[in-house]
């Protein structure tokens, strides 16, 4: 019930809830069809065991999706609890086992489990095993077929929903329950005195038992391949081929903590705890020797990369495909016996008797009653995790979202979430619109996204540069996989978006940014991957049917063979634990759990943020990233002339821009420069990733100790002041008026708005060593904005052809009559060289636009060469629009004396400029006119719409001759939301 | 006991499931081609409730069936109008559909309205002022109608518009119909500067910026205005509105600028700026 009530709650915050949710959504729609066109351009859904999400497919039918996910995670857990109990009588008693299922509903193993991670699929495969496992050993001592056929039932299960648990299930679970099964059929005469006797008896009884293993191998064999066949068919022939990504139960422990805490010491909290029993009672008996071998083998495995055991262990691949924090799970079930009879005696037995007389009866209950409650902490703590250490974003209403989809056909594209964390798989579950993204990577084929080590593209920051590469791959290559559409819940990739000639459209009522791109082609037909009718059939139908037929079979047991063949014997055990034993796993927990949570506690509200000067410049930065300015104000000098209104006015008219406002702090260094007693002057170098590349600054800054704390001096503040008090700049906005025939049907001759003009003026295949790629200028010739997307098609030999988009350098949005510099990178020149070019074609789309072509600032520059072909240039900014220019940015060329293009570069400047200021900069340029050349013998056609076109006379740049070659166009991001961008 | 009585049960109950077929109703003077609004159709039939419908190939027509003995009538009078050409008048009851191929025509020709489609929508002086023109008539209910002197159901011209600005309609009141002029490149870009002490800047004004048919340069058309103190070069940007644009260059430091403004290959004169405070 607890679990029941807590699981709508935390649900939002899980990391796989809402995957398995859409999977659900998935059988929900379409039962009997396993392409889903709705990810990654369409995967199959055979690459998951579909038990799990067709049961919740069948209850959303009935209750809302998240409803009947909760209702499910719920019954599952019941029938985990089960599980453990009959699980845990096959090691000891009953009181053990009843002790067993009330640890399992408060396991933290299990809690995480459940309420962090969401693997309500792992859970269904461990709940179905546990049960599974004492007919199995039922069947081994009996010989009855009925534990057989309930043993292979309840397997059946197991495979259906989860495969990995089914397949390890096998090694760590069923091959120690054949292993106890045997030992104990051994006679008691028989009884070997050392391991190697034992070994052999084993190895005999086994023998003995030939015919009963082989029957049930070979039936589990077939189930196995059987039951889930479509998914083996599919590993078999679309294996997995893409570069690992990072999990942080791979990590060394030892080396990043904070995965240590999540993977390996939270779940397993109560296990180490309590090893010393466990420890002690699993290496005690014969019977336990498989488990034995089974826990310290999870154990290890859990551990993940802090050992290089785990990686030999499992082999390269494996170690870096699985998720090594599974094994810890499992460790800590086989576990719950031995944990549940030491706490039983604690409680009930001779350690509570021996405690009892040792520090008297009350010590004993105090020492209960601490154990508990802050056992009982640790686990509340489990529960909101989540909060306490957000793994997702805030929760995000997708119903506008869903509104914006189904209106204006806007479903005919493609779109990409960003910063919505799992919630992506959420809205995808809610509507039938397609993502280039997804969320079960081992789905995912496009090479974009399997040749790097990115798990998403929506979190795409947290996977570094790699996984910004991959998301500019498909921001700029946005055309081929008709993505129109990018919902933006992170400004952090603004700067990306913005430059690689994406608009923003509309901020939706749940303060979604929706940013479009034009001339986006709708979303072509795409066939989905051949699989028989059969293999269909078979998916939809086994699975569900071997749940079917287990739950018949358990009625069947119960009103059958349950009253008459109830009970099975296990031999004793021994009840004594050694006083050393009982003294450490007694006192471990309440230690444990209660150490945890002043930790927690501490580093929550009692850590001396400002006990030096390196602490206090730290955590100031850190408070400044994570936007607590309020905090990051008390880390100044207390003073009457500085209040909060003073530091957060000067921080408004000096902050802003690409640092800090779409930046990641990443890494700081603090040099104390001036040691004084009671000053200090540090320098403070910081380093920070942004959607467009990674910067680096370098502030001085002063401290001084005050009442045993450091405060940082406010540094002294000179504004530039605009001489008007206003400003005023006269805009032409546009307004695209859109369909004007309230009609959902296409009206092709009344609506359609004519494809605007645009030309030429220069375009050059240069080659400059192992670079190549195109330059030019374009010119919107008509009288309205236009939103110009370029392609370049290289035509090699043998009808082989690769396309080229460009990428931040170019304005994609023009004024009338307003041209653009471009570069658009092409492949090196081995691979260009190698395949042969034929022809080069560059083809330019445009549509009208209605945002973006404001690109700000008034530019002056002077150029000065410098050695090794490098010039400096020397620019001034003048900010006279209305509106901030939140990331100053120029479009540089370098032209030579007939104009022609050489090179075209994008640069930023990390800080803001206010309406009516100047800022000065300067900037470096290497010159390639000397060693590049321009691949003249090429043939190139050019087209604009479909039309093919004649490029401009080229003309010679009087300005840029004046300057050294170089032309400036200012392109700068105005991230205020008055229709300009 | 034998299962005979079981098995003559069940013959008899599927016996029972059968229905009796309905008979064909016959049309009573039955025509070709039906007019619309027309007579009723009387048709003589023993039995059944009928229903008509009167199936064109564009839509679905109920029509109104009145019993009367021997038989009943299908009312035309419920069409006004209709798409002329083949049809079906569609009789059914329970299970039976009888069809019955038709030619549709309306009473009364009802007022033709000449459709007139032009292409391309905009043009510009600066590439073509050459349109092609397609027309149509089509009357009240959607039937083509031929048009003009020489009667035919589709004209097809080619029309060179006047090069003077503006939205036009082809169909007189129909919005949807309009067609754009649009102006074309300036030939001439004249500029002026004074000096402004209130804001210690030049104002600059480029314009009035027309075309070769005097029309006025497009809102938003980017002027570039290059200025230059001998050391920096300076660009600023504005847009036409009205046909001038305006810019107010800071008149700070040094106060001297050489300054010309271009749209694409236009260019202006060069002007000094110099101010005397």
């Amino acid at each position: 019930m607890t679990h029941g009530v807590i699981i709508y709650f935390t649900l939002p915050r899980t990391y796989d809830a809402f995957v398995h949710m859409f999977f659900a959504d998935h059988y929900a729609r379409f039962w009997f069809e396993p392409w889903d066109y709705r990810w990654y351009t369409g995967f199959l859904t055979i690459s998951y065991p579909p038990l799990v999400h067709q049961v919740i497919a069948l209850m959303s039918k009935v209750f809302p999706l998240k409803v009947a996910f909760s209702i499910y995670a719920t019954c599952v857990f019941q029938i985990l609890i089960v599980g453990a109990y009959r699980f845990s009588k096959l090691f000891f008693d009953k009181s053990v086992a009843g002790v067993a299922a009330l640890l399992t509903v408060v396991l933290s193993s299990l809690v995480e489990t459940l309420h962090v991670y969401g693997q309500v699929p792992t859970l269904t495969g461990l709940a179905f095993l546990l049960n599974a496992l004492p007919f199995l050993y039922q069947y081994l001592r009996k010989s009855k077929p009925i534990y057989l056929v309930m043993a292979l039932s309840f397997l059946s299960v197991v495979i259906c929903a989860h495969h990995v648990t089914a397949i390890f299930g096998l090694v760590f679970f069923v091959v120690p329950t054949i292993v106890m099964a045997l030992a104990d059929g051994l006679p008691a005469v028989d009884k070997p005195v050392s391991l190697v006797q034992f070994g052999v008896s084993m190895f005999l009884a086994a023998l003995r038992r030939f015919k009963s293993l082989l029957l049930f191998g070979g039936l589990i064999i077939v189930l196995a391949v059987g039951l889930i066949f479509p998914y083996w068919y599919w590993s078999k022939t679309d294996p997995i081929t893409q570069v690992s990504i990072p999990h942080g139960s791979r990590d060394n422990f030892m080396q990043v903590a904070s995965s240590g805490l999540i993977f390996f010491i939270i779940p397993l909290g109560l296990v180490f705890a309590l090893l010393p029993a466990i420890g002690y009672t699993i290496t005690r008996h014969r019977r336990f020797i498989g488990w034995a071998v089974s826990f310290s083998v999870c154990l290890l495995l859990g551990s993940g990369g802090t050992t290089p055991l785990p990686k030999l262990l499992l082999g390269a691949n494996a170690f870096n495909i699985l998720t090594l924090d599974r094994f810890g799970l499992w460790a800590s079930i086989i576990a719950i016996p031995f944990m549940a009879k030491f706490i039983y005696s604690f409680l009930a037995g001779e350690v509570g008797d021996y405690l009892s007389k040792r520090f008297h009866s009350s010590g004993h209950f105090m020492l209960s009653g601490a154990t508990g409650f802050s056992y009982l902490l640790f686990v509340l703590f489990i529960f909101h995790l989540g909060s306490f250490r957000p793994l997702q974003p805030k929760e995000v209403d997708i119903q506008p979202i869903l509104n914006f989809l189904n209106r204006d056909e806007h479903m005919r594209w493609r779109y990409l979430t960003l910063g919505f964390g799992d919630q992506m798989a959420w809205l995808s579950a809610n509507t039938l619109a397609a993502s280039v993204d997804g969320n079960y990577h081992s789905a995912r084929r496009l090479p974009e996204l399997t040749t790097r080590p990115v798990e998403r593209l929506e979190n795409a920051k947290y996977a570094g540069d790699q996984g910004l590469a991959s998301l500019t791959d498909f921001l700029s290559s946005a055309e081929k996989y008709s993505l129109k559409y990018v919902f933006s819940n992170d400004r952090f990739y603004d700067p990306l978006l913005y430059f690689n000639g994406w608009n923003r459209t509309i901020r939706l009522e749940n303060g979604i940014m929706v940013w479009e791109k034009g001339n986006i082609s709708t979303i072509k037909p795409v066939v989905p991957k051949a699989l028989s009718t059969l293999l269909k059939r078979a998916w939809g139908i086994l699975p569900v049917g071997s749940l079917c037929l287990a739950v018949l079979l358990t009625a069947f047991y119960l009103i059958r063979y349950k009253q008459t063949d109830f009970e099975f014997s296990i031999p004793d055990t021994d009840a004594h634990y050694p006083s050393a034993i009982i003294l450490t796993a007694s006192f471990l927990p309440m230690l444990f759990s209660a150490s945890f949570i002043v930790k927690q506690v501490y580093e929550l509200l009692l850590v001396d943020e400002q006990k030096d000067p390196t602490a206090t410049v730290t955590n100031f930065f850190n408070h400044l990233d994570l936007q607590r300015f309020e905090t990051a104000f008390y880390f100044f000098k207390p003073s009457p002339d500085y209040t909060i209104d003073q530091y957060m006015l000067e921080k408004s008219v000096t902050d802003g821009g690409l640092l800090p406002s779409y930046a990641k702090l990443e890494a700081i260094q603090v040099n104390e420069l001036t040691p004084i007693t009671d000053s200090v002057t540090v320098q403070v170098a910081t380093k920070w990733r942004t959607a467009v590349g990674h910067w680096q600054r370098t502030d001085t800054m002063h401290l001084t100790r005050q009442n045993r704390s450091w405060y940082i001096v406010p540094p002294s503040f000179r504004p530039e002041i605009p001489a008007e008090q206003m400003r005023d700049y006269p805009y032409v906005l546009f307004k695209k008026q859109g369909k004007r025939v309230i009609s959902s049907f296409p009206t092709v001759k009344d609506d359609r708005i004519k494809k605007p003009f645009a030309a030429y003026k220069q375009v050059n295949f240069v080659r400059d060593g192992a670079r190549n790629f195109l330059t030019g200028e374009v010119i919107n010739a008509d009288d309205i904005p236009v939103n110009i997307a370029l392609k370049v098609t290289v035509r090699y030999q043998h009808n082989v052809s690769r396309d080229y988009y460009p990428g931040t350098a170019f304005q994609y949005n023009l004024a009338p009559k307003a041209s653009s510099f471009f570069q658009i990178p092409l492949d090196d020149t081995y691979l260009m060289d190698s395949l042969k070019i034929e022809s080069v074609d560059v083809y330019g789309t445009t549509d009208v636009s209605e945002r973006g072509y404001i690109h700000g600032g008034t530019v002056g520059y002077s150029v000065r060469s410098l050695p090794h072909n490098e010039v400096l240039i020397d620019t001034k900014l003048y900010n006279e629009l209305t509106t901030d220019i939140t990331i100053p940015g120029l479009l540089m060329a370098e032209k030579d004396a007939q104009g022609l293009i050489w090179q075209t570069k994008l640069a930023l400047r990390p800080q803001a400029l206010r309406s009516g200021l100047h800022t000065q900069f300067e900037e470096r340029m290497t010159k390639i006119q000397g060693r590049a050349q321009q691949m003249t013998h090429v043939p190139m056609q050019v087209f604009i719409n479909g039309s093919p076109r004649r490029i401009l006379p080229l003309l010679p740049d009087a300005i840029a001759t004046a300057n050294q070659g170089v032309a400036l166009l200012t392109h700068c991001f105005l991230a205020q939301e008055l229709y300009l961008q | 006991m034998k299962p005979y009585p079981i098995l003559l049960i069940l013959l008899v109950m599927l016996a029972a499931c059968q229905n009796k077929p309905v008979e064909r109703p016959v049309w009573l003077n039955p025509s070709a081609t039906l007019v619309v609004p027309g007579k009723a159709l009387p048709f003589s039939s023993k039995q059944g409730v009928w229903q008509a419908t009167l199936l064109s190939f564009a839509q679905p027509l109920p029509l109104v069936v009145q019993a009367r003995e021997g038989g009943f009538t299908v009312n035309l009078t419920s069409a006004v109008g209709i798409i002329e050409g083949p049809a079906q008048l569609y009789l059914s009851s329970k299970d039976e559909h009888i069809v019955y191929a038709v030619n549709l025509r309306n009473k009364a020709q009802s007022v033709v309205t000449a459709i007139d489609y032009r292409s391309p929508k905009t043009v510009n002086p600066d590439s073509s002022l050459a349109q092609q023109r397609t027309r149509h008539g089509i009357d009240l209910y959607r039937n083509l109608c031929p048009i003009g002197q020489k009667p035919l159901y589709f004209q097809e011209d080619e029309l060179t518009l006047s090069p003077r600005a503006g939205t036009f309609r082809a169909i007189p009141d129909k919005e949807i119909s309009s067609f754009y002029v649009q102006p074309g490149s300036c030939t001439q870009l004249p500029i002026q500067a004074t000096y402004q002490p209130k804001t210690n800047s030049y104002r600059v004004l480029a314009g009035p910026l027309t075309d070769r048919y005097n029309n006025t340069v497009a809102d938003g058309t980017q002027v570039e205005f290059v200025y230059t103190d001998g050391v920096y070069t300076h660009t600023m940007e504005a847009a036409l509105l009205h046909g001038v644009a305006m810019v107010n260059i800071p008149a700070d430091s040094p106060a001297r600028y050489r300054l010309s403004a271009s749209i694409h290959t236009t260019v202006s004169r060069t002007i000094d700026l110099v101010h005397h405070r």
